[in-house]
């Protein structure tokens, strides 16, 4: 870890970092799992140093709020059912040669980006960029695999470090469980965050060299290393 | 990880009759648009937010303003909450404390608050006398203990930057101390708190 950045982690969890400086400790959160954990448990004191803080608002604003609601769409990490549309869509899939599938694949992963970045957040527009970018990138390659009667498709661009997992007729994770996708690598395994609960792309990265892609069932909210034998584990080939 | 922590987890504050869901697994169902959640989630929160962002705007209108919008961006951006990333009540507070740190750093903010600041200390007391339930007193007092327990640079480091809604140059400036030896401060005092409190993480 670079010790540098590393000791930003206190002006980090205190909400003291410029804006630009912020952004760049995230990043390097995102390469250095020490810091990240650091920065986690320095995040939980300063809930605690607001929680010492309490104060009820005045009882007038729970109404104003619970009102206001009803007026405000909620961001989606949930990708609309185009996937589920067609009765059997990984048929298509595992049928095509790789080039039409991909092209498949992209298609329906920008469609549902086009859906979603309607009048929703940059955060979701970068991370619609990026998913865009790794389907776009010239040594983007794919990996299909089956997992029962599902298909789990992973679009690999090395260049890009990144990879764009798809899955079509998952069934759903069992109650007060989700499914976590893993980058398994010589040394450690990475949380590559959680599957949304519908069909939707998942960007994973950084991926490194002879990284694996793992998908277990984990308990809600998932885990820090996999509790569960893996459903599936896809060699991502450079 | 909130689970094992019972007493000292604000995520188990408030709880009513039998025991309330976490803070955590409200908030996972106010992300599938679940209002009966969110209101009880309101009810276990709103309380911390609106504390933590009228201690950084100290003006009641203007933080009533601020929290109101911590509220629906919790509302909004609930279904996108990872518990891997953290726990419930900290991202939450990370939101309020962004937004009462946005208000205060607009100008026209800026010279109503400090007129209210004259009004108050910069990071003591200023603990109101509500009626506060027992386990909020036992918090302050178990936080107000552990921030005793730093060094004064490390007190002042910290509290100007979290109370005080002051970035970390602004606080190097108000301390006439090295940008560098702040940063340090903030992280080796947070650590200490965060031992201190018994943190878990």
């Amino acid at each position: 870890m670079k010790e540098n950045t590393h000791t930003l982690s206190g002006a980090y969890a205190l909400n003291a970092l410029p804006e630009e400086q912020a952004r760049e400790f995230e990043r390097h959160l995102a390469r250095c799992p020490d810091c990240a954990e650091e920065t986690r448990g320095l995040c939980e004191t300063t809930a605690r140093m607001a929680a010492a803080v309490r104060h009820e608002p005045p009882s007038v604003l729970k109404a104003r709020v619970m009102e206001e609601i009803g007026a405000v769409r909620q961001a989606s990490p949930i990708v609309p059912a185009t996937m589920g549309r067609s009765s059997r869509p990984h048929a298509r899939l595992l049928a095509g040669r790789a080039a039409a599938a991909l092209l498949v694949a992209a298609a329906l992963v920008l469609g549902v980006l086009l859906i979603r970045t309607n009048g929703q957040l940059n955060e979701e527009r970068v991370q619609g960029d990026r998913i865009a970018a790794v389907l776009a990138a010239p040594d983007a390659r794919q990996v299909s695999t089956r997992v029962g009667a599902a298909t789990v498709t992973a679009i690999y661009s090395p260049a890009k470090a990144s990879v764009v997992v798809v899955t079509a007729g998952m069934p759903t994770a069992p109650a007060a469980h989700d499914y976590q996708v893993w980058l398994i690598g010589p040394d450690a395994i990475r949380s590559a965050g959680l599957m949304p609960d519908r069909p939707g792309p998942v960007l994973a990265g950084p991926v490194h060299a002879g990284d694996k892609l793992g998908i277990t069932v984990e308990p809600q909210g998932g885990s820090r290393q996999p509790t569960t034998q893996p459903l599936t584990v896809v060699a991502l080939t450079s | 990880m909130t689970h094992s922590r019972e007493r000292d987890d604000p995520d188990q504050h408030r709880t009513g009759p039998g025991p309330a869901p976490p803070v955590q697994e409200l908030l996972r169902q106010s992300g599938r648009g679940d209002r009966d959640a969110f209101s009880r989630l309101y009810d276990q929160v709103s309380g911390v937010l609106y504390g933590l962002v009228l201690r950084v705007v100290r003006d009641r209108g203007q933080s009533e303003e601020v929290v109101q919008e911590v509220l629906l961006e919790i509302w909004r951006q609930a279904p996108r909450y990872d518990s891997t990333r953290g726990g419930a009540m900290a991202w939450m507070t990370t939101i309020a404390h962004r937004r009462a740190v946005d208000r205060v750093r607009s100008a026209q903010a800026g010279a109503d608050r400090e007129a209210a600041a004259g009004r108050r200390e910069v990071a003591g007391g200023d603990y109101d006398s509500v009626a506060e339930a027992v386990e909020d007193r036992l918090e302050r007092e178990r936080v107000r203990r552990c921030l005793d327990g730093l060094t004064d640079l490390q007190h002042q480091a910290v509290t100007l930057a979290f109370y005080g809604g002051h970035s970390y140059p602004e606080v190097a400036q108000l301390l006439a101390t090295p940008l560098g030896t702040i940063k340090t401060r903030m992280r080796d005092g947070l650590i200490r708190l965060r031992d201190c409190l018994g943190v878990a993480t």
